[in-house]
């Protein structure tokens, strides 16, 4: 992708991504300018869960999402999330990511997902121009999946 | 010189009356226009209330919302799929399956119609892909 390009589809696709959606869906926008979407999920009775995604190089790469506290700190392996629990999806992947060390996003859309070894015949390339595969529908997948473990 | 006096006060009370009498025609004027307006924006708000029979709704996408101006009135007994199909080509997405829809994050099945889907008042339907698959 174009140095240029990159950013200039970026905001074409975060254009909407703004407090009118964001309140529909519970969503707090922290920060939102390239490279960076910074979200808070919040739903009734759920420990609100943030994702931080850097989309350097957009899209011919995928977002690379750290999962986070509200609060900022980055899960870790080895603790009992309650941001991602219950994972009904298996989306949310608590243990450690081969290249990360972190929890991550296991589920197609995400750089960890394409990069992890159990994932690597299962290439961005073939996702990048499919349809709800541009950044909104990639946080709305994200969020639908993160919702369903909602009571 | 008395009577020339009162002549003289006479006439400037006049053009100052005149004055005022087109001041105030202009104020009258504006409020006319205003009241115009305010009938039309009633009129057209009432266009898109809902009632016992209609819905008023928007979709909502992270491409926007349809409409943009405004909710749409629409039949309780239309089928959901109808507005959606409405706003898929007026985002321009050209393909929209795995697509599903939820009010107040309660899924709802397109194919029904509000009134089957238990809808009614001011619908904001949120519409967008579903969560993929995951899992190592």
């Amino acid at each position: 992708m174009h140095a240029l390009a990159s950013p200039a589809l970026f905001a074409a696709q975060t254009a909407h991504i703004d407090e009118r959606i964001a309140t529909i869906r519970g969503w707090i926008i922290n920060e939102l300018a390239y490279p960076i979407i910074d979200l808070t999920f919040t739903a009734e009775g759920r420990t609100p869960l943030r994702l931080a995604a850097r989309c350097e190089d957009w899209n011919s790469q995928p977002p690379s999402f750290a999962l986070l506290a509200a609060g900022g700190t980055r899960l870790r392996t080895g603790g009992a999330h309650k941001e991602i629990s219950p994972n009904p999806t298996s989306v949310f992947n608590a243990g450690a990511h081969p290249v990360t060390g972190f929890p991550f996003i296991c589920s197609a859309g995400s750089r960890e997902y394409h990069t992890h070894t159990s994932h690597t015949n299962d290439p961005w390339e073939s996702y990048r121009s499919r349809s709800g595969y541009d950044l909104g529908g990639i946080l709305t997948r994200y969020w639908r999946a993160w919702l369903k473990g909602t009571a | 010189m008395k009577l020339q006096d009162d002549l003289s006060q006479a006439e400037d009370d006049l053009r100052q009356a005149e004055t005022d009498l087109a001041a105030a025609k202009k104020l009258e004027e504006a409020a006319a226009r205003k009241i115009e307006t305010a009938i039309h924006d009633i009129r057209k708000a009432e266009e898109h209330r809902p009632d016992a029979h209609h819905v008023a709704v928007e979709i909502a996408t992270t491409s926007g919302f349809y409409p943009k101006e405004h909710a749409d009135r629409l039949p309780i007994t239309q089928p959901v799929v109808q507005e959606l199909e409405r706003a898929a080509k007026a985002f321009e997405l050209t393909d929209t399956t795995g697509w599903v829809a939820s009010v107040d994050k309660r899924m709802i099945d397109p194919r029904l119609s509000y009134a089957q889907n238990r809808l009614e008042g001011c619908v904001v339907i949120d519409w967008g892909p579903a969560e993929g698959g995951g899992g190592v």
